[in-house]
């Protein structure tokens, strides 16, 4: 009676089109202790990540935004099996992150821009040499990722340096490294290129395209940076208040939220706001006035439009940032 | 391999050594100027003294060597990078004991067993096959029961973040109860080493055997022989500890 034949259920072939990244309504809350008197300590619960839902395919490069305090965090680290969902589902590369910790580790790469994963008083050369047991990376495997990876970055000169003494991107670079000798399916990466020079951040954005595009490593990149963004990803997440607020092409995003530019000009001096046709004043301080125009519209001819009443001074012009996108997909 | 970046500061590895091989031998120091002016201590001549001594300090120095890495859990916590252990694929306590293991933690081996190899070649003992095996057995035991310490106070740095100084408590102060004949210190502080937290059998138990004393206690003989039992008991304790600590800081983040 209990000896019906079932069926032998190994893990499901990965097809294609599956995702690598599977998170459904993926839940984070946290109880914070308050003291609310000499003794009295009252409980409030945090929402970090509420009602998450998130499908990233094989070989996707994702950007993965939001304000501080939004959720990425918090969300990344229950997709890399740092944290333990408070409720709902999450699978990565088909394992599920906290039960299956050592095996997603074999299939993911992390690297924090803020804190590196080496070790900190050891060469490079040691510390990969250590991932690579670590990991248990077959040696030829291991021989020619290293091989490729360290002409890709540049780090020949510098696997012989104690970690301790790598400058910033220098060490990015080592961390890059690390995180990719095992050939993991997933990297993530966050603020990759946070303190970077123009130099460095180049450097590590060529490397991030050329990996997606030849190995077809999924990438999950954080980060602050527009520019990281605009040059290296096709679909961008963006999270607030702990939930997928936008979820789309980056161009979509931009005309979809189509943020003002501001205009700083600096009149000779004080007077009441300026009034021209295509700009409103916003904030006015002195002889300083901030005007906020269209995107679209043409700077030149506005600022040609003010000239022609007002003796200027200087004048500057500012694209909307990041945040200033995030946060008009809000109120707008 | 972690050794290595010790190396990498050989001069202060070096000095550091000597400092800690230096402070256990004047610890050895002491006793034998307290046996300048008497006999014994608690019933205990020198060489049975000193063999004690040996056994508690060789067994508390070899788990330091060993486990040592969870006293410094509570900084990786702060610092945030206690995160980079969780996304390897290897078991956290491993690497948690891997991380702050040094070649200087060796030196203050050498004197805790030349107290043991001069407690052994002096102590008037009729050495036993059984004896002699009772040796590296109240080593093991040792090992084994501060090990699980080591593991106790990891747990407690995970969820207390910094309270390391109340965990010293427990492990210097074990090394230290450990190191000098238990029947100094009045019977109320045996009856709890031995019933309450059993560091009475990290050696004071097997070396009463080793050398004929009889347990002011009066406890029947077959205690002796019970280490392994509260040793391993120790250790279900502790893994229980550090499976609840680790389930506690996934679910509060750090």
């Amino acid at each position: 009676m209990n000896s019906v034949p079932r069926p032998n259920i190994v893990s499901p072939p990965v097809a294609v089109s599956r995702p690598v990244i599977e998170a459904e309504n993926l839940s984070k809350t946290y109880t914070l202790r308050r003291k609310s008197g000499r003794l009295k300590r009252e409980r409030t619960t945090v929402e970090a990540v509420r009602d998450l839902n998130l499908a990233v395919a094989e070989g996707e490069l994702l950007g993965y935004i939001g304000p501080n305090g939004a959720g990425k965090s918090t969300s990344i680290k229950m997709f890399t099996g740092i944290l333990s969902p408070s409720s709902g589902k999450l699978r990565v590369a088909g394992l599920e992150p906290i039960r299956d910790r050592k095996q997603l580790a074999r299939r993911i790469g992390v690297v924090f821009g803020q804190r590196t994963t080496l070790w900190w008083d050891l060469p490079l050369r040691d510390s990969f040499a250590l991932l690579h047991r670590m990991y248990a990376v077959p040696d030829a495997r291991f021989a020619a990722n290293l091989k490729r990876y360290v002409a890709l970055l540049e780090l020949e000169p510098l696997l012989d340096t104690p970690v301790r003494q790598l400058s910033l991107g220098q060490r990015m670079r080592g961390d890059l490294t690390a995180a990719l000798l095992h050939d993991p399916a997933v990297l993530y990466l966050d603020e990759p290129t946070i303190g970077l020079d123009v130099t460095s951040k180049a450097v590590v954005r060529e490397f991030l395209a050329e990996l997606n595009r030849e190995q077809g490593t999924t990438i999950v990149l954080t980060t602050h940076d527009l520019d990281d963004i605009e040059r290296l990803c096709r679909r961008v997440v963006v999270i607030d208040h702990g939930t997928v607020a936008y979820d789309g092409a980056l161009t979509a995003l931009r005309a979809r939220v189509a943020p003002d530019r501001t205009l700083v000009v600096d009149l000779a001096e004080p007077g009441p706001a300026i009034e021209v046709p295509g700009a409103t004043v916003t904030r006015v301080d002195g002889p300083r006035q901030w005007l906020a125009f269209p995107a679209e519209a043409n700077a030149a001819a506005l600022v040609a439009a003010i000239a022609a009443r007002y003796e200027l001074l200087d004048v500057s012009i500012r694209d909307a940032d990041i945040e200033e996108v995030i946060r008009n997909l809000y109120t707008g | 391999m972690w050794g290595r970046s010790a190396m990498q500061y050989r001069a202060s590895m070096v000095l550091t050594m000597l400092n800690s091989g230096l402070t256990a031998s004047l610890e050895l120091l002491g006793i034998l100027v307290v046996f300048g002016n008497v006999h014994s201590i608690g019933g205990f001549s020198l060489p049975e003294a000193l063999y004690l001594y040996g056994t508690a300090q060789a067994a508390f120095f070899t788990s330091d060597l060993l486990f040592t890495g969870t006293e410094y859990l509570a900084v990786r916590i702060r610092m945030g990078t206690f995160d980079g252990l969780l996304i390897r694929p290897v078991g956290i306590l491993p690497q948690v004991f891997a991380d702050q293991f040094t070649p200087r933690r060796l030196a203050p081996l050498v004197p805790a067993y030349a107290a043991l190899a001069i407690g052994v070649a002096g102590a008037p003992v009729r050495w036993t096959a059984l004896r002699i095996a009772m040796v590296p057995y109240t080593l093991l035991i040792g090992v084994a029961v501060f090990g699980a310490v080591w593991i106790l106070v990891g747990a407690f740095q995970i969820v207390a973040a910094d309270a390391s100084e109340v965990m010293n408590s427990v492990t210097y102060g074990g090394q230290f109860m450990t190191s000098y004949p238990l029947s100094l210190y009045g019977r109320n502080l045996m009856l709890f080493l031995t019933f309450g937290l059993p560091l009475a059998y990290v050696n004071w138990q097997p070396t009463l055997y080793v050398l004929g004393h009889a347990d002011p206690l009066g406890t029947p003989s077959l205690l002796r022989f019970a280490g392994p039992l509260f040793a391993a008991a120790l250790w279900g304790l502790a893994l229980l500890a550090w499976r609840q600590a680790l389930r506690h800081h996934r679910s509060t983040g750090s």
